[in-house]
């Protein structure tokens, strides 16, 4: 995922920010966020981003 | 309606004219999309599964965030390039407002919850933006054999009549408007400005 992409996202439960931990980056001044975790500046609840794609399903649809 | 005198929304969808593109679905897309009285911008392609609509859409000039619920479904989009996001559309992790169009094609009967995410892209509209629907019209002939199909195939498809749709846009408070009816429809949702 691009880091704009925080700009139409938010928290699924309560609507808030969130916040960005990235732990992988492709290669390249641009290079796209693969791995890392959203985190509701709000709720404080985590979301994976995984294989650059973040999970934003609420916590309890996810498998 | 169709953006009058806006301008700007002109100038950027001007491209779209010359496109050379599979006709139906791009021209069905724009035909929606010209009922906003912004300019598009930001656009989630919502129940995009592996970005078919989102494709057209690039070839449109914009770029579309695919959400899905399928997993699977988002790696074909994004090993296309396409920005994708794994969500619930009655959950939809998008700001008030954030948007300027959701796109929903030949995916609203499979929601399990229509009406519901019709209210989530509702608040997610900016004022003047548009959601538009592509969707297939059980009270045609052709409709009835498609709702039959799907229900024989063990799916839980709810189709909705062009009429009753834009209905369920209304009861969201968008101003809903039957673009072109028949077997497969266009509908769209207008966010009112303020």
């Amino acid at each position: 995922m691009k880091e704009s992409l925080l700009d139409i996202v938010c928290c699924p439960l309560d609507k808030h920010d969130l916040d960005l931990e990235v732990t992988e980056r492709e290669a390249g001044e641009d290079g796209e966020i693969t791995a890392g975790t959203l985190t509701c500046t709000d709720c404080g609840e985590t979301y994976p981003i995984e294989d650059g794609i973040p999970n934003l399903l609420p916590p309890d649809m996810r498998e | 309606m169709f953006g009058h005198g806006d301008v700007g929304f002109f100038d950027r969808i001007a491209p779209l004219y010359d496109a050379a593109m599979p006709p139906a679905h791009a021209e069905d897309l724009r035909a929606g999309l010209a009922f906003a009285h912004r300019p598009i911008e930001r656009v989630v392609d919502l129940g995009g599964g592996t970005g078919r609509a989102s494709r057209t859409l690039r070839d449109l000039g914009i770029d579309a965030t695919v959400v899905d619920y399928s997993a699977g479904m988002l790696r074909r989009a994004r090993d296309d390039g396409l920005a994708a996001v794994r969500a619930d559309a009655a959950t939809l992790p998008v700001r008030d407002a954030g948007v300027d169009a959701v796109v929903v094609t030949d995916a609203l009967h499979h929601f399990p919850d229509p009406e519901a995410a019709v209210r989530e892209v509702a608040r997610t509209l900016a004022p003047g933006g548009v959601l538009v629907v592509r969707e297939f019209d059980p009270s045609t002939r052709r409709g009835r054999a498609l709702a039959a199909l799907e229900s024989v195939a063990g799916m839980d498809s709810r189709f909705f009549a062009a009429d009753a749709l834009a209905a369920v846009f209304d009861d969201a408070g968008l101003r809903g408007h039957v673009v072109d009816p028949g077997f497969g429809y266009t509908a769209a949702g207008v966010k009112p400005s303020a």
